[in-house]
């Protein structure tokens, strides 16, 4: 046996050593080309808040609503008719505003409370993760995301509706700042983006700055 | 030798095999594949990437029959071709050496004698440092590197007799 290669098997042995033995359980990775599933679920929320609202306004002019339409419109009234969406800290999030796990009960209430003393917030709706993964489940086209998640994965949501004339891009910029709240969706200006060029489009998406 | 004949197709299922042996497969060799491909790739983090990546794109119908050990370690050896190929590019104009020992901890860890030989296994070329990461981490047979390599058993040899020749007449003088 020759000294190199000795020298060889004990100098990439050692090397090998270096890398410690997994002291976590590590989950599979997930297939290739799929979004980390804290961006899907970002993306379902989005999709909610967006697809929701054109469902309310297909349900809104007809004078006689057949069965079908009707329903929808149900659908509409929790979360469809809102001008701004204001989105609660699920766990884990995706959001940087909610590393400390889901809204709590304080939360919640705060946000209530403060959204409702606002002079430009006519309703303040909840929406629970029931409701938000019926309204996913009715629009979601995307038949993978539609498997990958559950209600547990949709987080709970204020909608509001604002008196005529608001501002929206300011009750959701306030809505913003708000402990326990993940991003907060303009939907009106979501919804004008769809026609407006890459270029002028606005910001309707205010993610939480921290609590 | 027809190495064609050392994946069994003709026995194997007509599926990919289910998810849970992915899984365990993953469980079981996570490790000993992030140390292999850290010899070949030089530092931990790379090491991972290259692992996770190949798990990654086992998953669905990219998934050959029989997902053996064997053929697991030619991903990670092609994967971390990948690396050290886009690596060379964006490195050729500043630093033509990678070196093998990615850290100052890792440095004193091993040791400067390891080092060395590191360094000098760093330097060879590609295949070379293929076979003989192989041959002497893994201490497989000749046939085995020969079919993770995808090369013949006569060019295992004669790649694995330059290459220590070579490391021979870098580190010699040290004997």
């Amino acid at each position: 046996m020759s000294t190199i290669e000795d020298r060889l098997r004990d100098a990439m042995a050692a090397r090998a050593r270096t890398v410690p033995d997994d002291d976590l359980d590590h989950a599979l990775p997930a297939p290739r080309g799929s979004r980390p599933r804290g961006l899907a679920i970002a993306a379902a929320a989005l999709a909610v808040a967006t697809t929701i609202v054109g469902v309310a306004r297909l349900a809104e002019p007809s004078p006689d609503p057949s069965p079908d339409a009707r329903e929808a419109g149900v659908a509409a009234v929790s979360s469809g008719w809102a001008d701004v969406s204001v989105f609660l800290c699920t766990d884990p999030s995706p959001f940087e505003g909610c590393r400390g796990g889901a809204a709590t009960a304080w939360e919640k209430e705060n946000i209530s409370r403060v959204l409702r003393a606002r002079r430009d917030v006519k309703t303040v709706t909840f929406e629970d993760r029931r409701t938000a993964f019926e309204n996913f489940r009715r629009s979601e086209t995307n038949s993978r995301l539609l498997k990958a998640t559950t209600a547990e994965d949709m987080p709970e949501s204020f909608r509001l509706k604002l008196v005529p004339g608001a501002d929206p891009q300011a009750a959701a910029r306030a809505a913003s700042d708000l402990p326990g709240v993940s991003n907060v969706v303009d939907e009106g200006c979501l919804r004008d983006n769809l026609t407006r060029a890459a270029e002028v489009q606005k910001q309707c998406n205010f993610p939480d700055r921290g609590r | 030798m027809d190495r064609e004949s050392q994946w069994p197709t003709a026995l194997a299922p007509p599926g990919p095999p289910p998810q849970a042996d992915l899984a365990a497969l993953y469980r079981e060799h996570r490790v000993g594949l992030v140390r292999l491909a850290v010899l070949l790739v030089g530092d931990l983090e790379t090491a991972e990437d290259v692992v996770q990546d190949v798990f990654a794109r086992l998953h669905g119908r990219r998934r050959p029959p029989d997902l053996t050990l064997a053929y697991l370690r030619t991903c990670v050896l092609n994967g971390s071709r990948s690396v050290l190929r886009r690596r060379a590019v964006m490195l050729r104009r500043t630093q033509r050496v990678t070196d093998l020992a990615d850290s100052a901890e890792t440095a004193v860890l091993i040791g400067e004698s390891r080092r060395q030989v590191l360094l000098a296994l760093a330097r060879l070329p590609r295949r070379q440092r293929e076979a003989l990461v192989l041959r002497y981490y893994l201490d497989l047979a000749d046939s085995e590197i020969a079919l993770v390599m995808g090369v013949g058993q006569s060019t295992v040899r004669s790649t694995t007799a330059r290459a220590l020749a070579r490391l021979l007449r870098e580190l010699g003088e040290d004997d």
